[in-house]
């Protein structure tokens, strides 16, 4: 659960990027960070492999601001999409309280898509969580790249491969470009909100 | 226990925060020459199997690659800025063919870096001969590098050979589970009501109650494991260098 302190008054919500290597979570967040790091005033921490891939996660603090008299303060971590990284992955979703699922559209990371769903439950349920019940926002990353004849997989697809049990809200979107990545973003954090109102009620 | 009503309020005011900080109005569009280059886009395939190898190394991968890369040597044959990189492209292209996960790590990234230069040079019109010809110089003496440095390896391996000592030259693999996907690829039947939700095509059991705090004990440390290893790669790897470096003085 999110850390509320009713002293305080202070509410901390961690929202982890969660797939496959390559499938553009640092993208994400390095255009949330282009964008708007003026707006949200923060640093971005990430650190990268020599080959530029992710090795432990990036993060993206920043705060909201005072709502209701509650001081929302939002972390954006992502994974290591990499197989062989899994106890990071494991360590980062740690006290998570919202996903994001960045799912690879190209049509040759189908099956790491899959796998990478598989091993995000599988993670979760270590802490006690689970895929259905935790807020949950589903990314169809890499759309831009129709535009250069790579083969993509149809949304239709994706949503059946993916999306079909969880039923989760979803975006098909280019992080590079910035297509629908503040989309996302927003909705998490709202989902995400949403559902520490619940079990503070 | 928190007033339900100042979460309500809290929520549509959050709303309206986020809205305040990431209103789109000034996101960034591609311009439309840009759009146009990558409507037209000739490295499109290469690019998509160059990312492809640095994801895995499959024979369907690489023999893509190299024909795609013959494909485009006719293409750009007239160009021999463009022909220069394409060649050094096939040439790394055989070497991962024949070396696989065993090539020189550095070949990966080279591979990558002289995608770029090629894909800066074939995407930017407005960019002058000697500009080019700078790029390309750049990308072959990285090029030239990495064989120097892939021939003094398979000397020093050679003499390590001689003397019967086994050195470890790379990250030890750690493969991936072959499990039967939790969520599978084929169309689910139809759920019967919400009661069943949580038990859809979950072909394992949710594991035992148990205290929290020990999954999180045993995943940092088996982090710092995964750190140590990379780690330790690294260090072999230069260790290696260094050795064949003293060797050839």
């Amino acid at each position: 659960m999110a850390f509320v302190n009713l002293k305080n008054k202070e509410i901390q919500v961690k929202i982890v990027y969660y797939g496959p290597g390559r499938g553009g979570k640092t993208s994400n967040l390095e255009y949330i960070y282009g964008k708007f790091a003026k707006r949200i005033n923060t640093e971005m921490v990430t650190v990268k492999t020599h080959g530029d891939r992710t090795l432990f996660f990036d993060f993206l603090p920043f705060d909201i601001g005072i709502i209701n008299g509650y001081d929302v303060k939002i972390q954006l971590y992502t994974v290591p999409g990499q197989v062989k990284y899994n106890a990071t992955r494991r360590l980062v979703l740690r006290g998570v309280d919202g996903i994001v699922f960045v799912a690879d559209a190209m049509a040759v990371r189908r099956e790491k898509n899959i796998l990478a769903l598989k091993n995000l439950q599988e993670n979760l349920a270590a802490y006690k969580k689970s895929v259905f019940k935790i807020p949950f926002v589903m990314q169809y990353n890499k759309m831009d790249l129709k535009e250069q004849g790579i083969p993509l997989l149809p949304l239709k697809t994706l949503e059946r491969d993916l999306n079909s049990q969880l039923k989760m809200p979803s975006f098909p979107a280019s992080a590079v470009l910035g297509q629908n990545v503040v989309a996302t973003l927003k909705r998490i954090i709202s989902m995400t909100v949403a559902s520490i109102k619940k079990d503070l009620i | 226990m928190a007033d339900p009503k100042d979460f309500d309020t809290l929520s549509s005011e959050l709303e309206n925060r986020l809205d305040d900080l990431f209103g789109e109005n000034d996101i960034q569009l591609p311009d439309t020459q840009e759009k146009k280059l990558k409507e037209h886009y000739p490295l499109a395939e290469l690019k998509n199997l160059i990312l492809s190898i640095d994801w895995e190394i499959t024979d369907e991968v690489l023999v893509s690659l190299l024909q795609q890369l013959q494909d485009l040597q006719l293409t750009y044959k007239h160009d021999k800025i463009v022909m220069t990189f394409l060649q050094i492209l096939n040439s790394l292209g055989n070497y991962i063919k024949t070396h696989r996960a065993k090539a020189h790590p550095k070949t990966f990234k080279i591979l990558n870096s002289v995608f770029a230069s090629l894909d800066k040079v074939v995407l930017s019109r407005d960019m002058t001969e000697p500009a080019k010809k700078k790029i390309l110089r750049a990308e072959m003496n990285r090029y030239k590098e990495l064989r120097a440095q892939i021939a003094q390896s398979k000397t020093a391996a050679a003499q390590r050979q001689a003397k019967a000592k086994p050195v470890i030259t790379e990250a030890p693999e750690i493969k991936e589970k072959k499990e039967e996907p939790i969520i599978t690829l084929a169309e689910p039947s139809p759920p019967p009501a919400d009661a069943a939700k949580d038990k859809l095509t979950v072909s394992r059991p949710e594991p035992e109650l148990e205290l929290e705090a020990e999954p999180a004990v045993a995943t940092l440390a088996e982090a710092v494991e995964e750190i140590k290893r990379y780690i330790h790669s690294e260090i072999n790897a230069l260790m290696e260098e260094i050795q064949s470096l003293r060797e050839q003085k």
